[in-house]
């Protein structure tokens, strides 16, 4: 045995030895994916995926602000969250969560730029103007024109909100040209790898389109704001904009196992393993009363039913802020969930990106506003039964148009006499259309057209005058890492510093 | 060979290490062989901590990991281990467990488990040969191999009605398989000379060193066991999850070294050159030279070899630069890909790009040092100093930086941070002390200084991050501080130092840029150690202080969480004027009066919410006198082991350790020397670690 293992070691020794010219050339991993062997076509479908469960999953906290939900029974009070009294670690997942995906994009553009794959180079100059309209809504100034540059920007320095806003229309040109001129075939696997329209030219159009209206309508504060230009070029590409049905989804094949789930149906629903996915968001007072009390059905689509009802109180809510005793009845389970049947219809339904109701409502406010031409009352009334059918409502339509003939201040586009109370208007029932779909939007359009009106400021008993956040404080991180250039923004003040579109 | 049954504190964790060892050596004229074989098995069943803080986090609970933690949540007039049987008794069950923000323990024990086994087999084989009598010849290959297997497992639970009622989810049963196997091959010749000259002495070494490291993993897993408690993969619903992953690396080195001594002199220049495969091809190659040299004075100067003070007197000094690539493994210099959230789906692959980005032309890291020392023994050996004096210039050490989010990167290891480090060592032995008939007292004494500098960091940077928990208590190297500081949040300070709260709710808030705390690694280490002899008895005691750093205590933000820390019941939990704390003049921005009246207005939210952001609160001093052992020994004479030859020498010993601690006022919480991680961080206690533990045991030696 010795000498086996003797004679074993010298002739390892003799076979190490014999040296070869690349004998220590050796470190190319056989493990990872490396940026030598990424394509385009492995990106796309990961990222195109984050994008959408981010939009619908990641805004719990506006969609508290805004009166959407609320905190239920069975959890204590989150002091920082509910008396706005917001720091830099509050919320630091969201500048860090979409530098992350605009990192993959960024990859994806510049791969597919120099492989010639215009289309995929396209999508990631389209997906970018979302995840940077994003950033700038919560932050207004960030790192833009220095970042992805790791070797000559370790410490990027932030641009100008309005300056990247600007960039960004520019982008969307490019983008248009990119994917209006690419050859389909030219972009390996793109049918299978876009899974939002599966390599669609005409619909990746009225996406780019839409998203530039959507642009274009953050900034109708802005003193002097002029789009003509802008919508000139909506108008000359000619694909129109996201239509009534034709919602940009998100489809890699959700099914209902571990880490698979659709992302809204995970989070707000149920389990890979059956289980409630949700106990802590349950319906505002505010929202599920602006429904009940003005004959609007859709409160019955967008929460649940209480699981087990207290003194028949099948849709029961909460008032946000609120610190209930130990003794209050209602928990959890006697209240109204956030997975409403007309959002979560299965675990392996597609994921809304961008929904026709949201882009119908783009569209009306600006026909109210002159800026594209129709029938503004048409254009909103249509929006308004978007919702009711995107929502699944019975009788849709019918109920809708019952709905809209309602002699109440909240639908009635009659009751509404000025331009502005038109805007106040087309704004209100976006809020109602939106919620668990976009409730980044509400807290939005909050800041930038003041609706809903009446909405009421948390009940937590250290708010101590503060009122809703107009941004985030920028994340503890870039006080570590990038310190000079943050402290370069000056001190802000989530109370009073505000996006530049936020006049 | 060698067997030890280990029970940690933990109930239900057993451990077993069982060794065996063969060594043997043979000579044939000039060729001497010999060979060594040590293999260890190390069996083990222990709570899987990790599995339990995965699930945690999977419900959002605001209970943090540890089992520590669970015992925190346990109120102090709760009789604990009354809920044992958690599978008969309803009140100790999963679903009828007291507490609303933790398991029952006992249930979190038993239901997720590691067991495995690893295996070291360590041998090597030296050859060697004597050509003359002035040249060796050495040839020593050397292996190394461990194999790791494993499992953990989560046997599962499924809450009943009155469970859900209350938010408790189902605990999916998992089974999570692993095999690890790494083996470590070298490979080494050299020649020795040593020649004598009259009174010169020469000497020289050149060798060649190979060593090629081999590690292969493959993990396979299963989240969502079908039938209960059998922990198969293949039992199971959705897909299977694991990986697997290769890594190969190779070093080849030259050496060699001279040497001239002449009587009470000797000086040696060394010098080696390693090539590496964990570089690039232009960096892969590195040399790096040393010298040393000594003087033995006592031999050399007459009036000193005959002083009856003076025993022995040898001043000796050295330069040297060594350099090495130990902080990245391989395929350290690129930036992957892996598939996530949920991908692939089916035919769709989905990557993403990883959140770490190497520079790829890392080059060695290199430290020089010198150092100077004396050896000085007086009155006949009963006396002996050594004392050294030590500077080290540490450059271009590869660490891992912290980067913004916005470069696409949150984590780059580049070349960066240079330091310098120095201090004194001080050896003190007095043997005997004090020597009385037969009792003799002896002494040994130790002291180290050392203390650090950072030089520069990198390029437009002041600073990193490098351990612990970030934005909160961490470990950071920033220039012109020691290597390494606590950098931690504070409270918002004005100019005099006071804590600014709000006028109308008396509350404090945390300052966005966090402050450099102290240092982490100790400035003085004193150890002591005297030995009381009679007979054949011997009594021995080691302490040790430690002091000059700092560290950071998570228990406290932990505990006060749940308000069980000391600091939670200050003013018998009613609210109270914040101390030395000042608020804005709202008349004059920017100026501030002390605030004497205005109390916090909610100690709740306070103890819970900005208390716990606040890392300061959790930091203190951990300078500590420590009784690390004692011991008493007793060796059997000689002539109770009578005639036969069997037994040669017989000796009984009890020993402690761990057996006092005095600690700083500051620190309530534990002993500063457990830290949460192995690696760079150092002084970062949380409450998965269990508490330190002060031991006893008694040995018998019997040599045949």
């Amino acid at each position: 045995m010795k000498k086996i293992i003797i004679f074993s070691m010298l002739l390892l020794m003799i076979a190490t030895a014999g040296c070869k010219r690349d004998f220590l050339d050796i470190n190319v991993s056989p493990n990872s994916v490396t940026p030598g062997s990424i394509s385009p076509d492995l990106i796309l479908p990961r990222v195109e995926h984050a994008i959408a469960s981010r939009m619908a999953t990641a805004y719990r906290v506006p969609a508290s602000w805004i009166g959407y939900w609320a905190r239920s029974g069975t959890y204590g009070p989150n002091a920082e969250e509910e008396s706005y009294n917001i720091t830099t670690t509050f919320g630091a997942g969201e500048f860090a969560g979409w530098y992350d995906m605009l990192t993959d994009l960024d990859i994806m553009e510049k791969k597919a730029n120099a492989i010639g794959q215009t289309f995929y180079e396209g999508i990631a100059k389209t997906l970018k103007t979302i995840g940077f309209m994003y950033l700038v809504d919560q932050y207004n100034n960030v790192p833009y024109s220095k970042a992805f540059d790791l070797a000559n920007n370790i410490l990027p320095a932030y641009d100008k909100g309005d300056a990247i806003y600007a960039d960004l229309l520019v982008q969307l040109d490019n983008a248009l040209v990119l994917i209006k001129n690419a050859t389909v075939s030219d972009n390996k696997n793109i049918a299978n790898a876009d899974i939002i329209f599966g390599g669609n030219q005409t619909s990746w159009r009225r996406f780019i389109n839409t998203q530039r209206l959507k642009l274009l309508v953050r900034q109708s504060q802005i003193p002097g704001f002029n789009p003509a230009a802008q919508i000139a070029k909506i108008t000359a590409d000619g694909s129109g904009m996201i239509g009534s049905g034709q919602t940009a989804s998100v489809q890699p094949g959700y099914l209902a196992d571990n880490g698979k789930q659709n992302p809204f149906w995970n989070a707000h629903e149920q389990l890979y393993t059956g289980d409630e996915a949700d106990n802590f968001n349950r319906a505002n007072n505010f929202l599920l009363n602006a429904y009940r009390s003005n004959t609007d059905v859709r409160f019955q689509y967008v929460f649940d039913p209480a699981a087990s009802p207290v003194n028949n109180n099948t849709y029961y809510g909460y008032n946000y802020g609120e610190v209930l005793p130990n003794s209050d009845p209602y928990k959890a389970a006697n209240s109204s969930g956030v997975g409403g049947p007309g959002l979560s219809k299965s675990a392996t339904q597609a994921q809304w990106l961008f929904t026709s109701v949201e882009s119908l409502f783009l569209q009306a406010e600006a026909i109210q506003r002159g800026w594209l031409p129709g029938s503004a009352q048409t254009a909103y009334e249509n929006a308004v039964r978007e919702s009711f059918i995107f929502l699944g409502v019975t009788n849709a339509v019918a109920t809708a148009n019952n709905y809209l003939a309602e002699a109440l201040p909240i639908v009635s586009w009659s009751l509404a006499a000025t331009p502005a109370a038109k805007i106040t208007l087309i704004g209100t029932q976006k809020y109602l259309a939106l919620p668990g779909i976009n409730n980044f939007e509400a807290w939005v359009d909050y800041r930038r057209i003041g609706v809903p009106t009446n909405l009421p400021l948390s009940l937590a008993p250290n708010r101590a005058g503060r009122v809703i956040p107009l941004r985030y404080q920028y994340p503890q991180n870039e006080f570590n890492y990038n310190n000079a250039n943050v402290n370069a923004e000056g001190t802000i003040n989530p109370q009073s510093s505000t996006i530049f579109w936020d006049r | 060979m060698q067997d030890a049954i280990i029970k940690g504190i933990v109930p239900d964790d057993k451990n077993r290490r069982t060794g065996i060892r063969l060594s043997s050596s043979r000579e044939y004229g000039k060729f001497k062989i010999s060979m060594n074989t040590n293999y260890i098995q190390s069996n083990y069943d222990v709570f899987d901590d990790g599995a339990m803080g995965a699930y945690n986090a999977s419900q959002n609970v605001g209970l943090n990991n540890g089992l520590m933690n669970l015992i925190f949540n346990t109120p102090a007039h709760i009789p604990l281990t009354s809920y044992k049987d958690f599978e008969n008794n309803p009140f100790a069950s999963y679903n009828g467990y007291f507490n609303d923000y933790g398991l029952n323990p006992y249930f979190a024990i038993d239901n997720w488990r590691n067991t495995g086994r690893s295996e070291d087999l360590i041998s090597n084989v030296d050859l060697g040969f004597k050509a003359t009598s002035w040249l060796s010849l050495t040839y020593r290959a050397a292996l190394n191999m461990t194999m790791n297997t494993g499992r953990s497992t989560s046997k599962g639970e499924v809450p009943t009605a009155f469970g859900v009622g209350r938010g408790f989810a189902s605990i999916p049963g998992a089974v999570s398989d692993f095999a690890n196997r790494g083996s470590r091959l070298s490979s080494e010749a050299f020649a020795n000379v040593n020649k004598q000259f009259g009174e010169f002495k020469f000497s020289a070494i050149a060798g060649h060193y190979f060593r090629q490291t081999d590690n292969k993993n493959t993990s396979v897993a299963a989240g969502n066991l079908v039938v209960p408690e059998l922990f198969n993969v293949a039992n199971r619903t959705g897909e299977l999850a694991g990986g697997s992953s290769f890594s190969k690396t190779r070093l080849v080195s030259v050496y060699g070294s001279i040497g001239l001594g002449y009587k009470w002199a000797n000086i040696e220049l060394t010098g080696r050159n390693d090539k590496t495969s964990l570089l690039s091809k232009e960096n892969r190659s590195f040399f790096y030279p040393g010298v040393s040299a000594s003087f033995i004075i006592s031999d050399a100067i007459g009036a000193i070899k005959n002083s009856s003070v003076i025993s022995y007197l040898k001043l000796r000094g050295s330069w040297n630069k060594t350099g090495n690539v130990n902080s990245i493994g391989a395929y350290g210099l690129s930036s992957t890909f892996s598939q996530a959230s949920g991908f692939p789906y089916g035919a769709l692959a989905g990557f993403t790009a990883n959140n770490s980005a190497p520079d790829p032309l890392l080059t060695p890291e290199f430290v020089k040092a010198w150092e100077a020392g004396l050896e000085l023994s007086l009155f006949k050996n009963r006396v002996g100093i050594e004392a050294t004096y030590f500077h080290q210039d540490n450059t271009d050490q590869i660490i891992p930086i912290a980067v913004s989010s916005a470069t696409g990167f949150t984590s780059s290891t580049v070349n960066a941070a240079s330091f310098t480090n120095e201090g004194f060592e001080f050896d003190l032995k007095l043997t005997p002390l004090i020597q009385l008939g037969d009792v003799r007292i002896n002494f040994k004494g130790n002291a180290t200084y050392n203390t650090s500098v950072v030089t520069s960091v990198y390029e437009g940077l002041d600073e990193v991050f490098a351990g612990g928990f970030n934005n909160f208590a961490a470990n950071f190297v920033v220039r012109n501080n020691p290597a390494f500081v606590f950098k931690a949040t504070d409270y918002l300070r004005d100019d005099q130092g006071r804590v600014i709260v709000d006028q109308i709710t008396g509350e404090p808030s945390q300052d966005p840029n966090n402050k450099v705390f102290g240092r982490t690694m100790p400035l003085w280490i004193v150890g002591l150690n005297p030995t009381v002899s009679w007979k054949n008895l011997t009594f021995s005691v080691v302490g040790e202080y430690k002091g000059g750093h700092t560290a950071f205590h998570k228990i406290g933000d932990d505990m006060a969480w749940i308000g069980i820390s000391k600091a939670t019941a200050v003013n018998h939990r009613e609210n109270f004027v914040f101390p030395n704390s000042s608020y804005e003049d709202p008349l004059n921005p920017g100026k501030y009066i002390a605030n004497t009246n205005v109390t916090l207005s909610n100690i709740n939210n306070f103890f819970t919410g900005v208390y716990r952001d606040v890392a300061s609160n959790f930091l203190t001093s951990v300078a500590a006198w420590s009784l690390r052992a004692a011991s008493n020994s007793y060796d059997l004479p000689k002539k109770l082991l009578g005639s036969a030859k069997l037994i040669k020498a017989v000796s009984v010993s009890i020993t402690g350790r761990n057996l006092y601690l005095w600690l700083p006022k500051s620190n309530e919480y534990s002993d500063p020397d457990f830290n949460f991680t192995t690696g760079n961080t150092s002084g970062v206690g949380v409450s998965s670690i269990n508490p330190p533990t002060r031991t006893y045991g008694a040995s018998a030696v019997i040599t045949f």
